[in-house]
């Protein structure tokens, strides 16, 4: 990883679960399958860890049901430190949370997992997480093949987006567009594949690096962060059109330039 | 007219008794003292009569009278100038010779009135005489003054209306309370006034206020009790599910059995889920929001379609754009469920059809192509738990449709499945166009 040179450490995962035993078995569990794991049981101490230790967690796994500080306390909390707010996390919800998962997606979660889980899904998502972490900081938004070598900016409606260093620049207004590494990747992919439509299915397993399940809000609500911000920052609008049961597209230029 | 309003129903039993008592009881008190006032005056007139009469006969000047049994009954009293100036009257002297008669042949006899009468000469007489015609009530009531009487009927409404709006208004009252909360689901404090009463009112609030802390009670253990059993049930089920990997960890030669105890984790978390769901329908207090119907197929339809790619679901809508009010959530659920259903129970390269037309109601056919279900078995499907014979998948627990009944019947709408007339199942779901209230 980057804070540590030798390429074969362990990533470290911390999970946040109030159910100790659980804790203990999925501890066991992960460690089996090759990371190392440490646990808090409840939201204050979460965040007091985070805080802490952000340089060494590489991912953080967050039961959402927590009494007192909740899950969704924790990610507002982590989100907002800069020290922290760079940590990718992977949200345990209940089944049929719906809401929970679009306010965690929302508040800046990078995917989630309906509890209980099979285990070998979870360590999958936490590898999917990690290798999307991993390509975003040596510069591979899109698809592994890309190569790093050369310039892969793309701009487009005056918005520039750099892999290499992950800026969203706005020419315009020479300022730069705060995205998180999921969003980047999913500007990215539409505005490489600008005037074609990506399914939602083919955009899940390119920037998420795993399968849509049914139900499945992510891209959905990374999509509508991206509109708002661009909206809000950047004054573009109506450039990410949802194509109904075809999935996503960013409009060509030439059609938009007028 | 039916009047619905009890202010309005006490309002015209009071007034209409008060008026019918003031008016029997002036009617009674009138006649009373009328018909008395009358028979004096008739008693004073007859006496002042019968005294002339005498004096006239005493005086000699009545002569005529011996007549009178002859030939006085045939004629009529106008003929002759004595009768016609008296009252109907007959007079006896003391050995009771009729001295005098001007009672016509064809005179009414009503209640005769006797009385003697002693002359200046000291002879007694007997006189017997007949009342004329009583006064009408009407000419009885037209001596009551008029004011007096707008005043009796001012009145009585002010009291009806007092005595009406006593009783209504703590009951609308008490009715507010219980909309608002009907409606918020929300206690709030009652009203002061109400609780502090002594009277059957009072009691009525206090029994409100318990039964309301009830519904409380009751809503918040169920409350805890889904919360509870969503818990704890699961997060064994998390254990589990950890401990059957550590194991196969271990020992790879046990995958295919870790497995078969994962996979049967999930479906009891399923169970747990769709019991929790259906429960939650009673429960919750869903939003109401304005939804563009084919839109919103088409997105469930995409959901279904990450489960099922093979499937054909084919949406053919007649529906001009525009927007209906519905609970979006229940709405979901419910043509979710109904569709998934048909596409576990059919083959899986049949196609599912779904229309949406309008009429007086919005009207929404799902069809699929696959076998069907039995006659006598369509009304079961509703029922919980309960799986049809054609089982062409084991998933699924029998829940869905009746979570799609219920949430149906939430937008006040109907669901109904039978057999297509060409083979493969139907469902018929009506929304009302209506406002949901």
């Amino acid at each position: 990883m980057t804070h540590d040179p030798t390429p074969i450490k362990r990533p470290h995962v911390l999970l946040v679960d109030d159910d100790r035993e659980l804790c203990e078995l999925l501890q066991e569990f992960l460690s089996s399958e090759d990371f190392v794991v440490s646990s808090v049981n409840d939201g204050q101490s979460a965040i007091e860890r985070i805080s802490q230790d952000a340089d060494n967690i590489d991912v953080v796994v967050l039961d959402i049901m927590m009494p007192q500080v909740s899950g969704l306390d924790v990610l507002r909390d982590v989100r907002k430190s800069k020290q922290a707010d760079f940590i990718p996390i992977i949200m345990l919800t209940g089944k049929g949370d719906d809401i929970d998962r679009i306010v965690g997606l929302e508040m800046g979660a990078d995917d989630y997992l309906g509890k209980p889980c099979n285990p070998r899904e979870l360590s999958a998502r936490i590898r999917a997480v990690l290798r999307r972490t991993q390509q975003l900081k040596a510069g591979h938004p899109g698809e592994p093949s890309v190569t790093p070598e050369k310039d892969d900016s793309i701009s487009l409606f005056g918005v520039r987006l750099t892999p290499a260093n992950l800026s969203v620049e706005i020419t315009a207004k020479q300022k730069n567009l705060e995205l998180t590494g999921v969003e980047f990747r999913v500007l990215y992919l539409l505005m490489q594949n600008a005037g074609s439509i990506l399914s939602k299915a083919e955009l899940t397993e390119k920037v998420l690096q795993r399968k849509l399940t049914a139900h499945d809000r992510s891209i959905d609500v990374h999509i509508s962060r991206i509109r708002q911000k661009l909206a809000s920052e950047a004054g573009i609008e109506d450039v990410i059109k949802a194509v109904r049961g075809a999935g996503y597209l960013f409009v060509e230029e030439h059609k938009h330039d007028g | 007219m039916v009047i619905r309003h009890l202010f309005w129903k006490i309002f015209i039993a009071f007034f209409l008794a008060n008026v019918f008592v003031i008016g029997a009881t002036t009617y009674t008190v009138l006649n009373m003292t009328e018909t008395k006032r009358f028979e004096e005056r008739q008693k004073e007139m007859l006496e002042k009569f019968a005294e002339q009469i005498i004096f006239l006969y005493e005086d000699g000047r009545l002569k005529k009278i011996e007549r009178i049994e002859n030939a006085g009954r045939k004629s009529s009293p106008k003929d002759d100038p004595h009768r016609r100036k008296f009252p109907p009257m007959q007079i006896f002297d003391q050995h009771g010779h009729p001295i005098f008669d001007n009672i016509p042949n064809k005179f009414k006899k009503t209640k005769p009135i006797e009385f003697g009468l002693v002359s200046d000469n000291d002879t007694d007489y007997h006189v017997s005489s007949y009342l004329g015609p009583q006064p009408r009530f009407i000419q009885a009531l037209q001596r009551l003054n008029l004011l007096q009487f707008i005043f009796v009927i001012i009145a009585s409404t002010a009291v009806s209306a007092i005595l009406s709006w006593t009783i209504s208004k703590p009951i609308n009252k008490l009715r507010q309370y219980s909309q608002h909360y009907k409606e918020q689901k929300k206690k709030i404090p009652l009203p002061k006034h109400l609780l502090k009463r002594g009277d059957e009112i009072g009691n009525l609030t206090r029994d409100l206020g318990a039964m309301i802390d009830e519904i409380e009670h009751n809503m918040a253990t169920q409350k805890q009790l889904l919360h509870d059993v969503s818990h704890e049930l699961r997060a064994p089920l998390a254990r589990l599910q950890v401990s059957a990997s550590i194991i196969e960890n271990h020992n790879p030669a046990s995958a295919q059995y870790t497995a078969r105890i994962n996979s049967e984790c999930e479906r009891i978390s399923r169970l747990i889920q769709e019991i929790l769901d259906y429960s939650r329908l009673d429960q919750q207090a869903y939003q109401v929001d304005n939804i563009e119907l084919q839109p919103f197929l088409l997105d469930i339809m995409d959901d279904i379609k990450v489960q099922y790619p093979q499937r054909h679901i084919r949406l053919h809508s007649t529906l001009q754009p525009g927007t209906i009010q519905a609970y979006p959530e229940l709405l979901h659920r419910a043509l979710e469920n109904i569709i998934l259903n048909s596409c576990k129970h059919t083959p899986e390269e049949s196609a599912i059809d779904i229309s949406i037309e309008k009429q007086h109601n919005l009207i929404i056919r799902i069809r699929d192509f696959g076998p069907g279900v039995d006659e006598e078995e369509l009304q079961k499907l509703f029922q919980l738990f309960y799986r049809a014979k054609n089982k062409m998948h084991t998933e699924g627990f029998g829940l869905g449709l009746g979570i799609a009944k219920r949430a149906i019947e939430k937008h006040q709408g109907t669901i109904q499945i039978s057999n297509h007339k060409d083979g493969g199942l139907q469902t018929v779901i009506t929304l009302p166009l209506v406002q949901i209230d």
